[in-house]
């Protein structure tokens, strides 16, 4: 294929006459170039227009592939024809080909010969401009990211793309400020994040990564109605001087991977409560009656104040309360913090309906049957063949056989002592989680606490245990928030820097003894019954009654005292020693406290072994 | 990037993390490093390091130190003719926008945020030097 008929096969030289052809084929010669040769280089002027023969080149840009060409080509006239303008893209061998060369002052010459080389040009350059807008445009729809550029006031320009309309919600973006796009509601992170962002401008000394890094990388904002977590991703526009003269943000909507990752810790925080429930099953099946219980209480209160019956439902309210801070302790130990959360939200609606408030009970309802569907979730996940062993009584094989041949033998009584050995748990069993637990509470707080448990134990019923296992809790938690002191202030009494919670658990064929002790600060007895004095709600003749018969401590256990002075998450609200008295008393046992104030708190419970609650728990 | 006769001094109080640093840098090949344990220890280092021609070009400081704080170092350095010059990366473990931006006001050349890998360190040192020697960012 000679000069001229090359010359035929380009679009834009489809008019020229083959005098014109000639013309310009004379100035043409033809060069060989190895792969890899290039032939004109960007940002740099062409010393030569080029003619893609036959072969491949290939087109880059800041070492980007934009293109490849196997057809017939002109490249680098441009910047032959026009005084300082440097090519725009870098063009190479991309396989042995060959090409003509037209040296710059030959294509000069050729273009003030021939007008018509100017209107091809022309008609070739707007052609590309194009197809490169409507590429643009394809790029833009497919790409998972949305572009938008950024003025130096922040400001939206009218340079975006349809998917960042999608990911931030607005419409139209032109005009709009980022920054008050990205931090809704808090004035100060968009007055920190245009300082940083009109440092891009102004040259500050660190490199502008530095800063970009300071802005946004990752955001939540709700657009039209659904919640989107994007990532991104910033970069500088230079002016032709080196400065920068506006910012790109890249867009990238990575909601659906950030949800992954959230269901992936739901799942692992569900394994390690499953974990702690193989440890300790009954304790679980204990917590579950609760949480069916309170979640019932709590609707039943809700259904009654929306009848307006507020003055009949005060002692429903109470108990509620009482359990609520029950299963608040309780469930802790299971790792079960979304629980903890709303049984503090609804005690804290609670004592605001108290205090004459109109709390959204409801809505706090609403929070906490969420909160124990968790819960319950963690049930379903228990194999039901296991299920039933956990839950159920276990026989062992030896206690299955003296089972049947009593049976057989007729004799009931050791049938019946044989089921109910194997229904009763070790008392010891209810402190199991207490060193665990213990650990947790002192570190939320900054404190640090042993747990011993000391005595022979014993069997007890199911019942009794289950009873208790809920409202235990409360002795260790009140241990923990207001006996142990700080490392600090143990450290200036003298005392050992790590608290010691002392576990007493015995057993006599009538009753359970168990002993909870302390070496915190104690309590001040007389300060407690003249701030109990002080406390409207409590009976000041039983308050003189209890001071009259030398057992001052009673007012630790009534209903409503609390002699902490801030309401925690953990304990604080006077409903903690109450909770277990009410349900010992229930058991028709008793609690006796002893403190010495500097030294520590015992609470001293005995209940009968035989114990039956008269009303379900 | 600094060519490897570049010479560092690293201050922070932590043993530790100066062992950290000392080995980031030496993994990138730089040899000549100072090391103070204190602000009041590196103003020492670098008065005598300009009494001769081993002089310190490149500064990595914590920012929580007792006694001087990396904050008045940095001023105390920009405040300094012989010493205003010399490129300085501040190690903090507060990251909050708030505080990098004050330590930018007061002319840090860079910073670090506490933990930080090999690689963002290696990146940061990158940034700095490309700033320094006027090249665009990409």
């Amino acid at each position: 294929m000679s000069a001229v008929d090359t010359l035929k096969n380009l679009a834009i030289m489809l008019d020229w006459t083959l005098e014109e052809r000639l013309m310009l084929a004379a100035k043409m010669v033809e060069v060989e170039v190895a792969e890899g040769d290039v032939l004109l280089t960007e940002n740099q002027p062409a010393e030569a227009a080029y003619i893609l023969k036959q072969g491949r080149l290939k087109i880059t840009n800041r070492g980007e592939i934009v293109g490849q060409v196997d057809t017939v080509a002109c490249f680098g006239e441009i910047s032959c024809l026009l005084p300082d303008t440097p090519v725009s893209a870098t063009v190479l061998a991309a396989a042995p080909s060959v090409v003509y060369r037209i040296s710059r002052h030959d294509m000069v010459d050729a273009a003030q010969r021939m007008p018509k080389l100017w209107r091809s040009l022309f008609m070739q350059i707007s052609e590309r401009l194009k197809r490169v807008n409507k590429r643009l445009v394809e790029v833009l729809a497919h790409s998972p990211q949305g572009f938008l550029k950024l003025d130096r006031d922040a400001l939206i320009t009218n340079e975006y793309s349809t998917k960042c309309v999608q990911y931030l919600g607005r419409e139209p973006l032109a005009g709009q400020s980022l920054p008050e796009i990205l931090n809704a509601g808090r004035p100060s992170d968009v007055a920190s994040w245009q300082s940083v962002f009109s440092m891009v401008f102004d040259d500050v000394g660190v490199p502008l990564s530095d800063l970009f890094d300071l802005l946004t990388p990752e955001a939540r904002i709700e657009a039209f109605g659904e919640l989107r977590d994007l990532r991104l991703a910033f970069h500088p526009i230079y002016e032709v001087d080196g400065s920068v003269s506006a910012v790109d943000v890249g867009i990238e909507d990575i909601t659906r991977q950030r949800e992954l990752e959230r269901g992936e810790e739901v799942r692992r925080g569900r394994q390690a409560t499953l974990g702690k429930v193989y440890q300790n099953p009954d304790s679980f099946f204990s917590l579950m009656r609760l949480i069916d219980d309170v979640e019932s209480r709590a609707a039943a209160l809700c259904e009654g104040l929306a009848g307006g019956a507020l003055a009949s439902l005060r002692s429903d309210s109470d108990e509620l309360m009482r359990q609520l801070h029950s299963l608040k302790g309780f469930s802790g130990v299971f790792g079960l913090s979304a629980v903890q959360r709303a049984c503090h939200e609804f005690e804290t609606g609670l004592h605001e309906l108290a205090a004459g408030n109109a709390p959204v009970l409801p809505a706090l309802l609403d929070g906490l049957r969420a909160a124990c569907g968790e819960a319950r979730v963690v049930r379903e996940m228990i194999d039901p063949s296991l299920m039933q062993r956990l839950e159920g009584v276990v026989l062992l094989p030896q206690a299955l056989d003296d089972l049947k041949s009593a049976l057989v033998a007729g004799d009931v009584v050791r049938a019946a002592a044989i089921v109910e050995a194997a229904e009763s748990i070790d008392a010891r069993q209810l402190f199991t989680c207490w060193p665990v637990q213990a650990d947790r509470i002192a570190l939320q707080i900054g404190k640090s606490a042993d747990v011993e448990v000391r005595g022979g134990g014993g069997p007890i019923s199911k019942t009794l245990f289950m009873a208790l296992d809920r409202v235990l809790v409360h002795a260790l938690n009140n241990a923990i928030d207001h006996g142990i002191e700080d490392p600090e202030t143990r450290i200036c009494a003298e005392k050992p820097e790590q608290g010691q919670i002392s576990v007493l658990v015995e057993t006599s064929p009538d009753s359970l003894r168990l002993e909870i002790s302390d070496d915190g600060r104690g309590v001040d007895l007389e300060a407690a019954v003249s701030k109990a004095r002080q406390q409207p709600e409590l009976d000041l003749a039983l308050i003189d009654r209890y001071v009259a018969d030398g057992e001052p401590w009673r007012v630790l256990l009534m209903r409503g005292f609390s002699a902490a002075q801030a309401v925690s998450e953990i304990s604080g609200r006077g409903v903690g020693l109450d909770a277990l008295n009410s349900m010992v008393s229930r058991l028709g046992g008793l609690v006796e406290i002893d403190t010495t104030p500097g030294a520590g708190l015992t609470v001293r419970l005995e209940v009968p072994r035989s114990a039956r609650l008269p009303d379900a728990v | 990037m600094f060519p490897p006769t570049t010479r560092f001094l690293l201050v922070d109080d932590m043993e530790p993390l100066r062992r950290i640093v000392r080995s980031m840098l030496k993994e990138l090949g730089y040899f000549h490093i100072e090391d103070a344990a204190s602000a009041h220890e590196a103003i020492q280092i670098l008065e005598r390091a300009a009494l001769t021609d081993r002089h310190i070009d490149v500064i990595c400081s914590d920012w929580q130190m007792p006694g001087m704080s990396g904050m008045e170092f940095l001023e105390f350095v920009r405040a300094t003719e012989s010493l205003k010059n010399i490129p300085f990366v501040m190690i903090t473990a507060e990251g909050t926008r708030d505080n990098i931006l004050a330590a930018i006001r007061a002319g840090v050349s860079s910073y670090l945020i506490k933990p930080f890998s090999f690689a963002q360190f290696h990146d940061k040192l990158k940034g700095v030097w490309i700033k320094l020697n006027g090249k665009p960012a990409d």
